[in-house]
């Protein structure tokens, strides 16, 4: 085994690999621009929690119609450009598949998940952006039917932006040789 | 309504049982996973109390933990690999300094 390692590293060298990389590489404009985007999800609708119920707080304000297509634009171009940090498939993309829709308990009522699940596709990094493209469309919806961003769902949606934008950070930043 | 204290320690008997033997491996990731998925359910259950998250909303919200895990286990994957990229280069350059040291001129750059 050890020797296999041995004469893998020699012909490496050899053939000029002067560096070995498996998957995606660190890109750092796709760090800036996700963090970017992170401060301006998260500002806008920390600002539309302190607005509920007003009219600069509703779906229809001059700051939800600016926010939700810009928003929606950059992160678009975000999982563009993570799209090409590799053309291969996520190993993990069989497995994840696979993984059925969590059930939840609330108040002795049990909920089942009844939508179609979204189909697992791209590379790693792309992958991970998959939960933050969720966490936009079903934020912009609840804002739609609502009217409003209420403090409890506010603070959800910080979460999980924040939860999503750092999971994806974390391994692309590992990448960052 | 349990509070994130219950549910964490209902998630980690669940993960502890499950990674077995794998336990002190796998405890570190699980416990991030698992306080950060018990905070977001306690965030769920009060939202749909206060009327801020409908019973549709909370079974499209499914999706997005399914995803976040999903996400969670692509992001684990590439920090292994961004661990192994690591090991393998400090492999070759001390393998090229070796050969390049032993000609005693520049071969490899």
């Amino acid at each position: 085994m050890l020797r296999a390692i041995v004469v893998l590293l020699v012909v490496l060298v050899v053939s000029g690999c002067s560096s070995f990389q498996l998957g995606e590489r660190y890109d750092k404009s796709l760090d800036d621009d996700l963090s970017a985007f992170q401060i301006e999800a998260v500002t806008f609708v920390a600002s539309m929690r302190l607005n509920s119920g007003t009219p600069a707080g509703a779906f229809t304000s001059d700051a939800a119609k600016a926010f939700y297509p810009k928003a929606s634009g950059t992160l678009s171009n975000i999982v563009v450009k993570a799209g090409l940090l590799s053309s291969r498939q996520c190993p993990i993309n069989g497995i994840a598949n696979s993984i059925g829709l969590p059930t939840i308990k609330i108040g002795g009522e049990t909920i089942a998940a009844d939508t179609p699940k979204t189909v697992v596709t791209g590379n790693c990094a792309v992958v991970t952006l998959l939960a933050l493209q969720n966490v936009l469309a079903d934020l912009e919806a609840s804002h739609r039917d609502h009217q409003k961003i209420g403090p409890i769902r506010g603070q959800l949606a910080i979460d999980d932006i924040n939860k999503a934008v750092a999971t994806t950070l974390s391994g692309l930043r590992a990448k960052d040789l | 309504m349990p509070s994130a204290d219950e549910i964490f320690a209902g998630l980690m008997q669940g993960a502890r049982e499950e990674a077995a033997e794998l336990w002190e491996e796998a405890k570190e990731f699980s416990i991030n996973t698992c306080w950060s998925l018990a905070s977001q359910l306690v965030l769920v259950g009060q939202a749909f109390v206060a009327g801020e998250f409908t019973k549709a909303e909370v079974t499209k919200y499914l999706e997005t933990i399914r995803l976040q895990f999903i996400a969670t286990l692509a992001a684990a994957l590439m920090k292994v690999e961004g661990l192994a990229e690591r090991i393998v280069n400090a492999a070759l350059t001390a393998v090229r300094d070796a050969i390049n040291g032993a000609l005693g001129f520049k071969l490899i750059v």
